[in-house]
């Protein structure tokens, strides 16, 4: 038999129900709708997050042919210093010796007198820069000339090779020969072991 | 007088209105129940579709690590190698053509002057690196100490020479101020003749009117 409630009992009900209903919603939001909000805005962050670091590795994967090239155009620009201007070690030992072969040529077509050459060891090229694929040889070269071959021997050597600083020189009367003169030369030159790094 | 006889039970009355308190209360309540379950569904459809995206993103994160790695390490590579470069064409550039100024010379002193030293000297000077401030107790940690300056090459050309002739002073002053001129004025900065430089010829077998001098050329410094 259907159960019959009075208009009070009914109205009592009523206010349970809405009071329940409140409830249930205010749990569902609470336990429900606010860790789902807070995980969907997490995962939101991380979305963000590695979208922007997959767009900045896109753009430096796409970089990649550039910087090859770069280094490759670099590396050409090196083998060429050091082919045609570095001072080598000759026989895997002396700078001094690969000097002398850059230097002897220049002193014979400026009718320079080259007495003797001393070659430092090399330090690094730039300064403060041990990892640089290229060093700096100090060279102190004593000889006699006239004026004019010094002058001619300086000018070979300043137009053979534009990685050669003069960083000293000295021209002395020659007390017995007042047509020679006593040079004393330093030079820094670039130079490069064997075996030069790449960059 | 009236007389009002109720014959039904108070549970038997029914409400003549069209849109009872019964119908708004299941229909607030259907309502309600579905727009929690919109709610509900759509935050779950959105998680979803979220987390996809999160893995999708993953993955190709995870794929493309490796290169990125390599592409990081090429980039400081070529920066490396440019700063080398640099370095070098600054190093290249810093050079002084001194033949140019040998030629130069020669035309620049007068017959009557005869040198008898010419030294040039070029030093590298590397400044001393600035000394971080010293942190006391209760202070605040100090800003990181400026970079130290960059080397810088010094030149300088000295000229010494002794003269007989009547007009010794002229003659020398016109060979210092040849370094004001061009060519010899490239890169000079200052030629003076230092003070007691020019004098009298101290060696036992000079005449009266010997004199010896000594002009001092400061060039610009260059910065590597």
């Amino acid at each position: 038999m259907k159960k019959l409630f009075s208009r009070k009992e009914a109205r009592q009900l009523a206010a349970v129900a809405l009071v329940s209903g409140i409830a249930l919603i205010y749990g569902i939001w609470t336990f429900a709708v606010v860790p789902m909000r807070r995980a969907a805005r997490d995962r939101c962050a991380k979305y963000t997050d590695l979208a922007g670091k997959n767009l900045k590795a896109q753009e430096a994967v796409s970089a990649i042919p550039d910087h090859e090239a770069a280094l490759a155009a670099m590396n050409a620009d090196l083998d060429r210093i050091v082919r045609d201007y570095a001072i080598r070690p000759v026989l895997g030992s002396s700078y001094q010796l690969g000097l002398r072969q850059r230097l002897d040529p220049l002193a014979q077509k400026a009718a320079f007198t080259l007495q003797s050459l001393t070659v430092q060891n090399p330090e690094p090229l730039p300064r403060r820069r041990p990892e640089a694929p290229l060093s700096l040889c100090t060279a102190d070269i004593r000889g006699l000339g006239s004026y004019e071959q010094i002058r001619d021997f300086i000018a070979y050597i300043e137009s053979d090779n534009p990685y050669i600083h003069v960083a000293g020189l000295t021209i002395n009367t020659h007390p017995s020969d007042p047509k020679r003169h006593r040079v004393a030369l330093r030079l820094e030159c670039v130079s490069a072991p064997a075996e030069p790094p790449r960059l | 007088m009236n007389l009002r006889v109720n014959l039904i039970f108070e549970h038997e009355r029914r409400d003549c209105r069209v849109v009872t308190f019964r119908f708004i209360a299941g229909l607030g309540g259907s309502l309600a129940a579905l727009a929690l379950a919109t709610i509900l569904g759509g935050a779950l459809v959105s998680a979803r579709r979220q987390a996809a995206s999160v893995e999708t993103e993953q993955w190709a994160w995870d794929r493309v690590q490796e290169t990125y790695a390599q592409s990081k390490a090429l980039s400081a590579r070529r920066r490396q190698a440019e700063t080398f470069f640099a370095d070098l064409q600054v190093w290249s550039e810093a050079r002084r053509e001194w033949h140019e100024t040998l030629s130069a010379l020669a035309a620049a002193v007068p017959g009557t002057l005869q040198l008898t030293e010419i030294r040039l000297t070029r030093t590298t000077v590397i400044p001393p690196a600035p000394v971080p401030k010293v942190r006391r107790p209760g202070e605040k940690k100090p800003p990181p100490p400026p970079p130290p300056p960059p080397p810088h090459l010094a030149t300088d050309l000295q000229l010494t020479g002794r003269t007989s002739s009547p007009t010794a002073n002229a003659d020398v002053a016109c060979l210092r101020d040849a370094f004001a001129s061009h060519p010899l004025s490239n890169g000079v900065s200052s030629a003076v003749i230092p003070p007691g430089a020019f004098r009298q010829d101290p060696s036992p077998r000079a005449a009266p009117a010997d004199r010896i001098f000594e002009i001092v050329c400061t060039y610009e410094q260059k910065t590597l």
